[in-house]
């Protein structure tokens, strides 16, 4: 038995280094025992689902048990201050909460978060979702106001305060009729449909978002908070989103539950849940007792009963049976916004007679309960007008399901893993696409073929902007990001062609577009690395926001775009090497983002107008012309300076601003000034202590440390004071690892572990401590080859690993070693070739594979064991002669690198002689 | 909690490698814990996020104060915490689990957010009655899952504990994952 164990340990090890494709053929070869193989077969296929695993420990799991209330009335959240708590639940606790500032008359709900929810990721996205909520101005939709994170650094969401009940509560309570359920039901439908064309699922639809005001106003609560909640936590199973409190299982459409992708119909499911309920008094499927697995495999495998079945038996009285809450909730009853509810199954009940709910309504709420996507309402908007036909005595779209129709779809459907899952998802949505297509292009109803029209560019939307990102994070997703570029393109194209007199769909063109463009070539963003195909994209979108421009329709919002959009075109170019076109795109982009700034000086266009300058400086950087880069960095530095001091409280500013000392210093180094360089780092560094001391688990804040730490210390050791570089690489690294520790997935964090580590050893062989240093290069290498074999298509990952060997060849050669440091130089070659290849134009590229091979040509001359040995030093210090003089007439030569052009033909000429 | 002379003579013998040392320590370092656990529960705003290492680490440091013992042997300490921590979450999840289960039953529906506390302490149990069964296959993997489980402790830190390396750390991690995975599932 535990010789069985050894032996099935030792091949699961194994397969689990290996590509799963390559797994069966090893497992052939491997000449085992049937045993031995069964169960190795059986361990190593779940390798998926046990994957998040550990991701919460145990203290995690018992925090209930050990955390105690959250603040106190009076407390300050952001610009909040708390009244009293409205509830709590999994993801956190709500507090009415009013102004603290007086500003306006504003009372709000504000949600403090569970601090294992993603800081970072969770601002990150909030950013980015920013824009987009603060779009969602309906009256029918709860506003989102503010997030952020307090001075303690948990994150808060802070939504208008609605004083109302939950939809379904409120129905019971006013007794309401079938017709008016159904109404207020429609305009919940209605504004759903609203958020979906403003490009917002909501993903967590249930009665308790939707709060009802004592005036009968319908208001939907969180739109697009369950999105931001779960950025981060795609890889996670549904059980731990749903631990979160970004999902609620009873509401959750299949393919939620699946973790597949979410679309506008998974809420038009939640949709069907919430009427079904309404009408019946019953869900749908109803578990015991909280039981996850029974309600998974009932919403995924078993049929719905039809509603009319289920209203029969709930109340046999057919008076309504107020809801049972636990004591306690009578405070969050009272306050409206409920979040800490626990309902008894099958306790809340209200019914209709079956004989209403037969025929029509049945099927209506059946067709939005369809286990497949593409088989439901197509839009929240459809559902609301057969809900509308039906009132009004019409006949209705939704047909009874066919028995056939169902078997046929569901055989083989658990055989998809999640890749197979978004690629049909992918097929199933262009099919929807190409049939609307066909009803568009029939006109044989103007007005219908119209909507259908919206429909498409909705679904074409939410399949840009839904799908691309669940699927940016998949490793080894780029044939689905591939597909996804082409479908995207076939529908764009169709689109482009059909009606592109309509200004708002050329905008909306040009903005699916530029995000194609991102998805093909972006190298700020998980790409495909398809650079023409990206500039192709980028100028489609460019010439349509041109038009728009010349056509008079322009507007700070569309000029905002268009720097936006010429930035993107710059980066793809910089990334290609072409720094000279870079230039001219960015430099595009800072004259709008200068004029807009001039227009209207507000913060926004303040810091866009800095943030240009600094792209236009790293520009100058990456291209080594380092004064250039230092004029623009300064530049940018002077606004955030104005900003910081105008915006005291805001650490992001401030650490904007601090971070423009640190770029001057860096560019001052590479320019061989070093004392000024000094200057400016030490005063960046001071500048980021105090923010990164502020907020300590903040890890964008903790980075900023790592690297003006790294920065400052890298220049002591150009000045020659390794004792203080190491201090400061020590220090650095200590943060490194306590945030790898905190988020060991984080490929950022591991890289800068292994980062910190080379650096440290860099340091500690200048302070003449050679052994150390060897020790912490052993571990840099280990892990930065860990990094590149677990990414194919990181470029930076094999100039890494190339780098951290040129490190273990200068070490050795501190050392006098010459035949150990040849052999890491010679290594570290290839590698740097490797590197040159997968990234031809950069500079530092070429610069370090230069440079090693004037190391190579020392070590030969140094060994000089033989003739030969000092011919190939000749040679080598010849070929790296020739690539620095390349290099010089590019342009591209640091002065610091001068005084090899010199010196590398002195020796050669001492050699030959 | 008070220092009996025997502690000190324990903690002496524990740091000069004697075997039976630990196994008579436990019930001290226990009672400090729990303790200190109290403690946190009891603080009343505690924004605080309970990390077990520093949680043992604070303890283990008063009673190495408390003897005047000067403490090296960092790796030892990290084993017995993380085989600490596992005793008393487990002993915290049971009593909640039990508590619950005695009082009236409520149903409570999978909706409203809150997965109930006590599904969260039953996994606590269940990865707990696992993880004996794990360690009758394969000690040192049951001992790498309980430092990350129970003692929340880094790879590296296990690495150092258990002198390996954290490559097959992480290697012990993957194929624990599968086989507990399984376990659990059963």
């Amino acid at each position: 038995m535990a010789d069985d164990w050894s032996k099935i340990k030792e091949v699961l090890n194994e397969l689990l280094a290996i590509e799963p494709s390559a797994r069966a053929s090893y497992l052939d070869r491997a000449d085992l025992t049937p045993n031995i193989r069964a169960e190795v077969e059986s361990l190593v296929e779940l390798e998926t689902d046990s994957e998040s695993m550990f991701e919460a420990s145990a203290v995690e799991l018992a925090r209930d048990f050990v955390d105690s209330p959250g603040p106190l009335a009076g407390t300050l959240v952001g610009p909040y201050r708390i009244v009293s708590e409205l509830g709590h639940g999994g993801m956190g606790a709500v507090f009415l909460a009013e102004r603290a500032d007086g500003k306006f008359e504003q009372k709000a709900a504000v949600k403090l978060l569970k601090r294992e929810l993603n800081t970072n990721a969770l601002r990150r996205h909030f950013d980015r979702e920013r824009e987009i909520l603060a779009s969602l101005e309906h009256p029918n939709i709860a506003r989102l106001l503010d997030a952020g994170t307090t001075s303690d650094g948990i994150p808060f969401i802070a939504m208008e305060y609605v004083d109302g009940s939950p939809i379904d509560e409120y129905c019971a309570r006013h007794s309401l009729d079938l017709n008016a359920r159904l109404n207020l039901f429609k305009t919940v439908c209605k504004t759903v449909e609203f958020a979906h064309r403003n490009l917002v699922v909501h993903r967590d639809l249930k009665p308790s978002n939707i709060m009802v005001t004592h005036d009968g106003v319908p208001k939907l609560l969180d739109f697009g908070i369950s999105k931001i909640l779960s950025e981060g936590y795609e890889a996670m199973d549904a059980a731990t989103i749903t631990q979160m409190g970004v999902m609620t299982p009873s509401y959750a459409s299949p393919e939620q539950l699946r973790r597949e992708s979410v679309t506008t119909l998974s809420d038009v499911y939640s949709l069907g849940v919430i009427l079904f309920e309404l009408l019946s008094g019953r869900r749908p499927f109803e578990a015991e007792e909280g039981n996850l697995r029974a309600i998974y495999s009932a919403v995924l495998e078993q049929e719905p009963a039809a509603p009319s079945s289920l209203a029969n038996n709930a109340n046999r009285s057919g008076e309504f049976e107020w809801p049972d809450y636990r004591s306690g909730e009578a405070v969050t009853e009272k306050l409206g916004t409920d979040f800490s509810r626990v309902r008894r199954t099958g306790q809340h009940v209200f019914s209709l007679s079956p004989q209403t709910l037969k025929g029509d309504l049945d099927n209506i709420i059946l067709k939005a309960l369809r286990k497949e996507p593409e088989r439901r309402y197509s839009s929240a908007g459809a559902f609301a007008e057969d809900i509308e036909r039906h009132l009004s005595g019409l006949p209705v779209t939704a047909r009874p399901n066919t028995i056939s129709y169902r078997a046929s779809k569901f055989v083989g459907r658990h055989k998809f893993g999640v890749g197979a899952g978004l690629l049909l998802a992918a097929a199933i949505i262009t099919g929807i696409i190409a049939t609307l297509w066909q009803a568009q292009v029939a006109r044989t109803e103007r007005s219908r073929a119209e909507k259908r029209f919206n429909d498409v560019r909705a679904l074409a939307n939410s399949f840009l902007f839904e799908f691309s990102p669940l699927i940016e994070r998949l490793p080894g997703s780029t044939p689905a990001r591939e597909l996804l570029v082409k479908r995207a393109l076939e529908y764009l194209d169709g689109l482009a062609a059909e009606s592109t007199d309509d200004p708002s769909l050329l905008s909306e063109l040009a903005t699916a577009y530029e995000k194609v463009g991102d998805v093909q070539g972006n190298p700020y963003r998980p790409n495909v690395g398809d650079v023409a195909g990206a500039l192709a994209s980028y100028e489609k979108s460019r010439q349509m926001r041109e038009s728009l421009m010349e056509s008079g329709r322009g507007n700070a919002k569309l000029e905002g775009e268009l720097a936006g959009l010429y930035k993107s075109i710059g980066d793809v170019e910089s990334n290609a090497g072409d720094y000279a076109k870079a230039m001219g795109w960015q430099m595009r982009s800072l004259s709008i983002r200068e004029r807009l700034a001039a227009v209207e000086a507000s913060r926004e266009a303040r810091q866009a107008l800095a943030m240009a300058n600094r792209t236009v400086g790293v520009t100058w950087f990456y291209d080594n012309n380092n004064k250039k880069a230092i004029e623009y960095y300064e530049k940018s530095r002077d606004i955030f300076a104005t900003l910081a001091a105008e915006f005291a409280d805001d650490d992001k500013l401030a650490s904007e601003y601090a971070y423009s000392f640190v770029q001057i210093g860096e560019a001052q180094g590479w320019d061989g000034e070093l004392e000024a360089a000094a200057a400016n780092l030490q005063k960046g560094l001071a500048m980021t202590e105090p923010i990164a001391a502020r907020n300590p688990n903040d890890q964008d804040f903790q980075r900023d440390l790592i690297l003006c730490l790294n920065k400052r210390a890298e220049n002591l050791d150009d000045l020659k004071k390794s004792d203080e570089a190491v201090a400061l690489y020590e220090r650095s690294l200590v943060i490194a690892q306590k945030t790898y520790a905190a988020d060991p997935e984080s490929q950022r964090a591991k890289r800068d572990v292994a980062m910190g580590s080379k650096k440290l050893a860099q340091a500690l062989t200048s302070a003449n401590r050679p052994k150390e240093a060897l020790a912490k290069l052993d571990l840099a290498l280990t892990v930065f080859g860990e990094i590149r074999d677990s990414d194919k298509n990181n470029k930076s990952g094999i100039y890494d690993v190339a780098n951290a060997r040129f490190a273990v060849g200068e070490l050795y050669v501190s050392l006098k070693d010459w035949a150990a440091a040849l052999t890491a130089f010679e290594t570290a070659k290839g590698e740097f070739e490797y590197a040159l290849a997968a990234n031809p134009g950069d500079s530092y590229t070429r610069r370090m594979t230069s440079l090693n091979l004037q190391r190579i040509g020392l070590c030969y001359s140094e060994l000089a064991r033989s003739p030969e040995d000092l011919k190939s030093a000749v040679k080598h210090l010849r070929d790296s002669l020739e690539a620095l003089t390349r290099m010089k007439a590019d342009g591209v030569l640091g002065d610091g690198d001068l005084p090899l052009l010199e010196e590398i033909p002195t020796l050669i000429a001492k050699l030959e002689s | 909690m008070e220092n009996p002379p025997e502690i000190t003579q324990i903690l002496q013998d524990w740091n000069d490698g004697k075997d039976d040392a630990q196994d008579r320590l436990l019930p001290y370092v226990y009672e400090e814990l729990k303790r200190q656990a109290r403690y946190l529960m009891s603080r009343e705003r505690s924004n605080h996020t309970l990390q077990p290492t520093a949680l043992v680490h604070e303890a283990f440091m008063r009673l190495a104060k408390q003897t005047g013992i000067d403490w090296q042997n960092r790796s030892h300490f990290f084993g017995i915490s993380s085989r600490l921590m596992r005793q008393i979450l487990v002993d915290h999840a049971r009593t909640h689990s039990a508590a619950k289960r005695g009082s009236s039953p409520i149903h409570y529906s999978l909706d409203d957010v809150d997965i109930p506390v006590e599904q969260r302490a039953e996994s606590i149990i269940s990865m707990n009655e696992a993880l004996d069964r794990l360690e009758k296959v394969d000690e040192q993997q049951a001992k790498v899952v309980e430092m990350r489980f129970f003692g929340g402790l880094s790879n590296a830190e296990i690495a150092e504990t258990l002198d390996v390396s954290e490559r097959t750390v992480l290697r012990e991690l993957k194929v624990a994952k599968l086989w507990l995975y399984r376990e659990l599932n059963k």
